[in-house]
């Protein structure tokens, strides 16, 4: 255990405490670094785009995703490139420490 | 902040949601805990003095005044980082925390509390954070 990050997982529950019910919801993820959140509340959505201008973040995501998880799409962009170009519309937006 | 704000706003379906999340701006509390307490060492700080969570804040307050967004829920966690050893702390927030200042009397004093005997001992960093779910308002 040289680090752990939330292991009595607050954040989660605070998270589905104002937001409960992700079944069949298509989110966007603004920040998402490694996708330690992403992974927390993806299971029911029908569709995450998840985005962050850190590659390396983005790689260390890729390389975590559990079997499972296809509808996750992660992305390399800014909120204003990606916005640009995006003509879907998200049931939620999470802004993941990233404002 | 509030220009990202207002990019979100135009993705949001008309029923969407916001959530917000980020650090209160409240120093981080630098902890030695082991079976029996938690013993405060300090504060962490941050080169820039917590000053863009006041400034994301403020962006989020803008745009609830201008009418872009309500707020319809709110709530407040403790989030917490764990290491097994006083170097893993350090190095961790060399590598992913890089605005952190981790003074050294709080290494120092780690350090020396390590070295005594007794029960098992992990750093903690605990910080409070805010969560916010917000309404797009259409008119």
């Amino acid at each position: 255990m040289p680090i752990l990050l939330d292991p009595e997982a607050t954040e989660t529950r605070t998270l589905l405490g104002l937001y409960p019910d992700f079944n069949g919801k298509c989110v966007l993820e603004i920040g998402c670094g490694d996708g330690r959140l992403t992974w927390r509340y993806a299971a029911e959505a029908r569709r995450v785009a998840a985005i962050d201008p850190d590659p390396a973040r983005l790689e260390r995501a890729l390389a975590n995703r559990p079997v499972g998880f296809d509808h996750v799409e992660f992305q390399h962009a800014n909120l204003e490139d990606f916005a640009a170009r995006m003509q879907e519309r998200f049931d939620l937006a999470i802004l993941s420490w990233s404002l | 902040m509030v220009h990202a704000l207002e990019i979100i706003w135009e993705l949001l379906a008309p029923d969407g949601r916001l959530l917000d999340i980020h650090p209160s701006g409240e120093p981080p509390q630098v902890i030695l805990r082991n079976d029996t307490e938690r013993r405060l060492l300090g504060y962490l700080q941050e080169s820039d003095d917590f000053i863009e969570y006041h400034q994301a804040s403020e962006a989020l307050q803008a745009v609830i005044l201008r009418g872009l967004f309500q707020v319809e829920s709110a709530s407040r966690f403790e989030f917490s980082v764990h290491a097994d050893t006083v170097p893993a702390l350090v190095d961790y927030l060399k590598k992913e925390w890089k605005d952190a200042i981790l003074v050294p009397e709080i290494i120092a004093q780690a350090e020396a509390l390590w070295r005594r005997p007794g029960a098992q001992k992990e750093m903690m960093i605990s910080e409070w954070d805010g969560m916010t779910l917000l309404r797009p308002e259409r008119k």
